[in-house]
């Protein structure tokens, strides 16, 4: 199963273009909520 | 049928242009304005001919107002350009996303450098090393 992250940033939302493993998505989204003011990350299937 | 004189007409469709944002003096409403057609006949026709370069009007536009309807134009804008920076930014692997987070480039660009030449994202996402965007990689 393939995995990919949403995130929104305020206004913006974005969803990442490749599909990922669980663990890259989940480390990725982890990277975005800890680094990007006023985000939140999700890791979604698809 | 007595349709409202021209002149009454044009004085009404300066008003309804001011509440839309739109200043009257950038329109040529003698030109626009058929003297034998009824006032909403005339405000529909006007409005179609504007709808297609409202923004152009608005921008250049001087009033403080106006310039506030710009602005809204641009941020509705801005706010595309960057969803698509921000896709193709955190789109790259993860150790790439944190080493260009990490460093500073020689350029930034900032909002109004994205607003007068969009295609500085293009050369962004080429060449990540020579360029940060304000708020997504700085």
């Amino acid at each position: 199963m393939s995995y990919k992250v949403r995130a929104s940033f305020g206004k913006e939302r974005i969803t990442t273009q490749k599909p990922l493993s669980k663990v890259k998505a989940q480390k990725l989204a982890n990277y975005i909520n800890r680094r990007k003011p006023g985000a939140n990350a999700r890791v979604i299937q698809g | 049928m007595s349709v409202m004189p021209k002149g009454m007409q044009k004085m009404k469709l300066r008003d309804e242009l001011k509440r839309k944002g739109i200043s009257p003096d950038l329109v040529d409403l003698d030109a626009l304005i058929d003297a034998k057609l009824s006032y909403p006949e005339n405000i529909s026709n006007v409005m179609k001919k504007l709808g297609k370069n409202t923004k152009a009007i608005l921008k250049s536009s001087k009033t403080a107002s106006h310039r506030k309807a710009v602005n809204q134009l641009d941020s509705m804008e801005l706010s595309f350009e960057r969803e698509q920076a921000l896709t193709k930014h955190l789109s790259r692997p993860l150790k790439s996303i944190q080493m260009d987070d990490a460093r500073r480039a020689k350029t930034i660009i900032r909002d109004r450098d994205i607003i007068n030449n969009p295609n500085i994202l293009k050369r962004w996402f080429l060449y990540p090393n020579r360029y940060d965007i304000e708020g997504i990689d700085v």
